[in-house]
């Protein structure tokens, strides 16, 4: 399970890497900077929601279970993007990835929060991960 | 405006002067709480029934929130010299149009889309849930047309297209929910309802 959502959370962001590679000089660094921080975001949500979260503390898979329900709504974010980009040509990325993690976020909250967590183990946690992971996509995307 | 206009026939119980809804079991939900409600908790707003509320409060949340994004739309291509002020007008009132009857065909879509992966549900219910879905757009909207107004920034992609992203949320909370949280068609249907809204703006915006 664990494997299979980092190689999920890694293809997903490395999309947007992509797309923000076609705007910089510096392009295939970006996507290995996306790539690196699908894989090190997804471990650091998981250690988040292992620290924060009652129900993940007392079973670790209810929190891949959680990730891997957040990824799957950050699925149409990423196909609306390449379609934004691709056939609009509006290199608009970073709007899709700033709305798409926060999805991600809620939606791994909801799940969560059916199994019978708090609202900060359950909703804040998740949400100040993507408000984190977004301004850290901005700030490394603009470094680049 | 008629007293009984935010709330559907079927359920008219009382109403304050603040635009609250009540009946007979459930709280008193304001606009402000819907709107506010769909779009940092959907999942909890769509746990009570949202039969009570009624559809001048639904779609007057999709359609305000799409005249003002046309609008922002139509001002940032004034700004350019590509529109004069009969076309802007036109495109709001394209964007109140779009936000109403367009939102609501997509949301017969979704509904169709979940009786077609099995799930039977009352389609009144989910046209409602759909156009509370675009609260985030109304609250981005309201947002970029100040800074669009005030500092002549364009904001038609920074803002309208934000709040329409934003408005997935809600949309896949609702397709989640109404699936019985499965997440497979909830995620198809909302990367369908998704591109059929972005793309319809596109088309109307003049962008293709």
């Amino acid at each position: 399970m664990k494997q299979q959502i980092t190689v999920g959370a890694t293809l997903l962001f490395s999309v947007f890497g992509f797309l923000a590679a076609l705007d910089h000089e510096n392009g295939w660094l970006l996507v290995l900077v996306a790539v690196g921080l699908g894989a090190f975001g997804i471990a650091v949500l998981q250690s988040l929601l292992t620290r924060f979260n009652e129900v993940v503390k007392a079973n670790p898979e209810t929190g891949y279970l959680a990730i891997k329900q957040g990824l799957a709504f950050f699925v149409p974010f990423v196909v609306l993007a390449i379609v934004a980009d691709g056939f609009f040509e509006w290199h608009a990325a970073q709007a899709f990835f700033s709305a798409g993690v926060s999805a991600l976020g809620a939606s791994c909250g909801a799940y969560l929060m059916q199994q019978g967590a708090s609202k900060v183990g359950g909703f804040v946690v998740p949400m100040v991960w993507a408000l984190g992971c977004s301004a850290i996509w901005m700030l490394l995307a603009a470094a680049f | 405006m008629p007293q009984g206009c935010f709330l559907s026939s079927e359920n008219q119980t009382t109403m304050n002067s603040s635009s609250n809804i009540t009946t007979g079991t459930q709280k008193k939900t304001s606009v402000f709480g819907l709107v506010f409600g769909m779009m940092a908790a959907p999942g909890q707003l769509l746990q009570k029934s949202l039969s009570n509320v009624s559809w001048a409060v639904a779609y007057g949340v999709s359609g305000v929130a799409f005249l003002l994004f046309f609008l922002q739309t139509g001002l940032d291509m004034m700004r350019a010299g590509k529109m004069d002020t009969e076309e802007v007008v036109l495109l709001s009132g394209l964007g109140l149009l779009y936000g109403t009857l367009g939102v609501m065909m997509v949301g017969v879509f979704a509904w169709a889309g979940i009786q077609g992966f099995g799930k039977t549900h009352n389609m009144q219910e989910i046209l409602r849930a759909f156009g509370l879905a675009y609260s985030p757009t109304l609250v981005y909207a309201v947002c970029g047309l100040i800074f669009n107004v005030v500092l002549e920034w364009n904001t038609a992609v920074a803002f309208g297209v934000t709040g329409l992203l934003w408005a997935l949320n809600p949309i896949s909370a609702t397709i989640r929910h109404y699936c019985d949280d499965k997440t497979v068609p909830a995620v198809v249907l909302t990367t369908i309802c998704g591109l059929l809204m972005l793309v319809g703006w596109a088309f109307l915006g003049g962008v293709l």
